[in-house]
């Protein structure tokens, strides 16, 4: 039987993957592509809470996430588009002009 | 069942004003020609919105929620939106006609998306819903990642972009994960159901909840430890932008957390203890950090990042006592105050630089050199703002400001945070003189491309700044006007 339990361990399991992911990672597609699995991570734990609460505010909640990922995609992608046209990388070690 | 009336759209009219002339500046910069004047319109829209706010402060009398319960309608929201719109429109009148200068080339487009962060400011502090709280967060952030990057030939900007987007969507992730964990464990995303609700739920869940409610709000309100952001973002965003992510959107950050933090941790006194242990943990580094790291910032908007950092952790220190010890009250004041001081220092930088805004080092502290002989009113000014920010003399906002969060915090019985505010306070006063010192007794070196030659100070900018000046002043000489209201707002909160 798949309880609750079961996906919440899922969902931190997915973020904990997530928030290391961007710890570690130079490549800034790769970091971006960890912040969309944290966000997911959240869904599933969404969708999971709202099957043990029996009401729907907690799936209507991924809609909300799901648009909101998708803007994130546009902006975010815009930007390292805009970061690789100045620095011709997406290594997130290049952008380090801003210091001391 | 739900159902949305007119006067729920009435009263969403502040938010609705900015996000419809947002759309509008978008729609009219393919009609029109090149150089129609979006700085006025957009002026205008924010000017509308100060209406729509004058209606529905007017109108609240009852306390409610709109459309269902998703967003508050009461003075505490009125008091925010007041405080977004005013700021936005003196950061927007000083930027009027600089805008190529800081390497801006679409300003239809910084200017939309000005509008939109404003109105995503306002979604952000008026929620009484979280699942709207993110929302609000999400379209305030967007619109100013695009900002931090808005001069997209230079490759500062495109990098404080960069950086803030990612850390930006890093802690997002982290509030909304706290957001689903409230949710699972009271079954509701409403902000009154939840704090009703969350009363004898496992303290351990709630704990996690709480650090990654604090995180999120935390990072946007620029405190240690998830300050590291600030610093890079604020150099390599065009000033304008830098000046309103300071003022405004940090005004903003510390509304939403003062409602969503009091109302779910304080009101239910379970959670207080864990809650204002980490409140004061992050009030004490953040003011120790911030104010002797800006120490030893040569570029002037480094500085005065860690300078907001600073006195991010003084209104920090104002969350501790709650309402019968007024620091709500308090807190609300020093945003008023520490905003147009704020915007006042950054306007000035924003003028000395304008020649070099292209070059990396256009705001190295050796710019302001002599500044005191070549536009002595400038230099004035300025010595204005950072003697307020100081917190020197009395009868500046930033003193008055600093005495009533004091204050509360020791009749709260946090003495101790006291001292190390005070201690800090002091050591502020070594950085914000240095350039008082550099404008006065250092003499501009020849050639150097430096304050020689005096800047030109446009009527909006002079206006802009008289402003600021004239606030800062009036809100030191009679601190009761403001303060005694928020009193009041504060008192409808709970």
């Amino acid at each position: 039987m798949v309880s609750v339990n079961h996906y919440l361990i899922l969902s931190l399991l997915m973020f904990s993957i997530g928030v290391t992911g961007f710890v570690i990672r130079k490549n800034a597609i790769v970091v971006f592509m960890c912040v969309e699995l944290m966000l997911n991570a959240v869904n599933i734990a969404f969708v999971a809470f709202a099957r043990m609460h029996g009401n729907l505010d907690g799936e209507i909640a991924v809609f909300m996430v799901m648009v909101v990922a998708a803007a994130e995609a546009a902006v975010g992608l815009a930007i390292i588009i805009a970061l690789f046209r100045n620095a011709k990388s997406v290594d997130t070690d290049d952008a380090a002009e801003l210091r001391l | 069942m739900a159902n949305v009336s007119m006067v729920d759209v009435l009263f969403a009219l502040p938010i609705l004003v900015p996000s419809l002339g947002a759309l509008l500046v978008l729609l009219l910069d393919v009609f029109l020609e090149e150089n129609w004047p979006r700085g006025i319109f957009t002026g205008v829209v924010l000017v509308g919105t100060l209406g729509a706010i004058k209606y529905v402060s007017d109108a609240s009398g009852v306390e409610t929620t709109l459309f269902s319960g998703v967003l508050y309608h009461d003075p505490f929201s009125v008091y925010f939106f007041l405080i977004i719109t005013v700021t936005a429109a003196l950061t927007l009148l000083m930027s009027e006609g600089r805008l190529r200068q800081e390497g801006i080339e679409n300003p239809g487009e910084f200017y939309a998306l000005y509008l939109m962060a404003t109105a995503g400011a306002m979604i952000f502090v008026a929620a009484a819903e979280l699942i709207t709280l993110f929302l609000g967060l999400e379209i305030m952030s967007m619109a100013l990642y695009c900002l931090c990057g808005s001069a997209v030939r230079l490759s500062r900007s495109s990098e404080s972009a960069l950086k803030y987007f990612f850390l930006g969507s890093f802690s997002s992730a982290f509030l909304l994960f706290g957001i689903a964990l409230l949710y699972g464990l009271t079954g509701s995303t409403q902000l009154e159901v939840i704090s009703e609700n969350l009363v004898g739920s496992n303290s351990f869940v709630v704990a996690i909840a709480m650090g990654f409610l604090l995180f999120g709000f935390i990072f946007k309100i620029g405190a240690v430890p998830f300050h590291f952001w600030a610093p890079d973002v604020y150099q390599g965003a065009p000033t304008p932008v830098t000046a309103f992510m300071a003022c405004t959107i940090k005004a903003s950050a510390l509304g939403a957390a003062l409602r969503v933090l009091w109302m779910l941790f304080v009101e239910n006194y379970e959670y207080y203890q864990i809650w204002s242990d980490a409140v004061w943990m992050i009030a004490i580094l953040t003011m120790i950090i911030g104010n002797v790291v800006a120490l030893r910032q040569r570029s002037l908007k480094r500085m005065l990042a860690y300078s907001s950092v600073g006195h991010a952790g003084y209104m920090l220190v104002a969350f501790l006592a709650p309402m019968e010890w007024g620091g709500g009250a308090a807190l609300l004041y020093y945003i008023a105050g520490y905003g147009v001081m704020t915007i006042g220092a950054f306007g000035v930088v924003l003028a000395v630089t304008a020649a070099g805004a292209q070059e990396r080092d256009g705001d190295d502290i050796t710019t302001f050199n002599g500044l005191g002989n070549s536009s002595p009113v400038l230099a004035a000014l300025m010595t204005l703002f950072l003697l307020s920010l100081a917190g020197l003399p009395p009868g500046m906002a930033g003193f008055v400001g600093k005495f009533y969060v004091f204050s509360a915090a020791v009749s709260g019985g946090y003495t101790g945070l006291v001292i190390v505010g005070v201690l800090c306070s002091a050591v502020s006063c070594y950085y914000y003189l240095r350039v008082v010192v550099a404008m006065y007794f250092i003499p501009a070196e020849a050639g150097a491309g430096d304050a020689s030659v005096a800047p030109t100070v446009g009527l909006s900018m002079g206006s802009a700044l008289g402003l600021c000046a004239g606030a800062v002043l009036l809100l030191g000489l009679f601190p009761s006007f403001v303060y005694d209201s928020a009193k009041l707002i504060v008192s409808g909160l709970y």
